[in-house]
């Protein structure tokens, strides 16, 4: 008995930051002489698992999370600054603070 | 500790609007502990190839009496630094198949965890407390069978209470909001004040771009006041993210694609170390 029909097979061929490419096979006819067909696949549901950071945020914690000691506090924000060094065009910033309001 | 009551604000409530700013007044008294906000859109008939729910969140915001915004971050960026906070992203369903709907939550801590009795927000101490969610799903591309399905675009929002019996004296609040957005530059510093007003107990910073590995747009991050006399945080991209993820109990992603020959797909996880694909259907017979 041989096994006909189709298996269409995704890879993941190159990765660039936070984008990855998938290039897909179908093996076709018998799977005793099965051929290797490229560029086949079209409209196929695949599940992805990807392994890595988290991409483009960094938290830095100040605060001891119980007592919240270590917050930096009005006195010293008075002439606080953050400075982000620049080496390439066309990235999306984002400065975010998470505060402590009294009541 | 206290039982927390989860009361349900808003369940599902599809906009007929595809870009608006949804706003939601929330009741005049109550002590909250968090508020989750659920969003939720569905695919078009065919597929959704190449859309990302998170572009399509401008702002969600919390917006005390009128213009107090004590929550203001973009979707992308409430992803991911409640992912760095909690060390594992909230619920993401990321799908590309034919009509299936694609969900994402978001948590709004007031405190420093659930059920903290000293920290909160009170709304009785307001005149106006309104949920804000600015959103344009037409960031995703235009509706279509390919993209996403009009008048889809849903929300929920579901309030961690107190139990009116033992509503604790909250002595303040915790706020997450964005204060600088732009676009970096080929070279040169990058420098913001940081705002002076309360207590920092964290700082975010954010930089993505797309087919972009971290620490090449930003390399540097400096905080520090008077002129850098004194400095708080100094050093590389690439040290912090190594340090940082190491505390992540998730560092993980998984979605579902629509897949074709030679298709690129933007993905939240950067530095990535392993990728698998494989398709859901095989289709054999006897020859």
């Amino acid at each position: 008995m041989t096994t006909a029909g189709a298996y269409t097979h995704p890879d993941v061929t190159t990765i660039a930051g936070n984008r990855f490419t998938i290039q897909g096979h179908t093996l076709t006819t018998a799977v005793a002489a099965a051929t290797v067909a490229a560029a086949v696949m079209a409209d196929k549901e695949v599940d992805v698992t990807l392994i890595g950071d988290v991409g483009g945020m960094l938290r830095f914690p100040l605060a001891d999370p119980e007592d919240l000691s270590g917050a930096l506090l009005p006195a010293d924000l008075r002439t606080a600054e953050i400075k982000l060094t620049q080496a390439a065009a066309g990235g999306t910033i984002g400065l975010i603070v998470e505060e402590l309001y009294a009541y | 500790m206290v039982r927390l009551e989860q009361a349900i604000i808003m369940d599902r409530e599809a906009q007929t609007s595809d870009t608006a700013v949804f706003r939601k007044n929330l009741p005049k008294a109550g002590h909250y502990s968090a508020i989750d906000i659920g969003i939720r859109i569905t695919n078009g008939a065919t597929s959704a190839q190449g859309i990302d729910l998170l572009d399509a969140l401008k702002h969600i915001s919390l917006v005390l009496n009128g213009n107090d915004y004590r929550y203001h971050l973009s979707g992308h960026e409430f992803f991911r630094y409640q992912w760095m906070k909690y060390g594992k992203p909230m619920f993401y369903t990321w799908t590309q198949s034919a009509s299936g709907v694609q969900e994402v939550w978001f948590r709004m801590d007031f405190g420093r965890f659930l059920g903290d009795k000293d920290f909160g927000l009170d709304l009785s101490r307001f005149n106006n407390a309104q949920i804000q969610v600015d959103y344009d799903c037409t960031l995703m591309g235009a509706a279509a069978v390919t993209t996403w399905t009009t008048g889809t675009f849903a929300i929920s929002i579901i309030a961690h209470q107190f139990p009116y019996g033992s509503r604790p004296a909250f002595r303040g609040m915790i706020g997450t909001r964005n204060f600088y957005s732009g676009t970096t530059l080929a070279s040169g510093d990058l420098v913001q004040d940081l705002p002076s007003a309360n207590p920092i107990l964290a700082l975010g910073v954010m930089c993505i771009e797309d087919a972009i590995a971290d620490a090449t747009d930003i390399t540097d991050i400096k905080v520090g006041n008077n002129q850098f006399s004194t400095v708080w945080i100094d050093g590389k991209w690439y040290n912090f993210q190594r340090m940082q993820n190491h505390e992540l109990t998730v560092r993980e992603e998984i979605f579902k694609l629509f897949a074709d020959d030679a298709q690129t797909t933007d993905s939240h996880m950067n530095n990535i170390r392993s990728a698998t694909a494989k398709c859901r259907a095989v289709t054999t017979a006897i020859a």
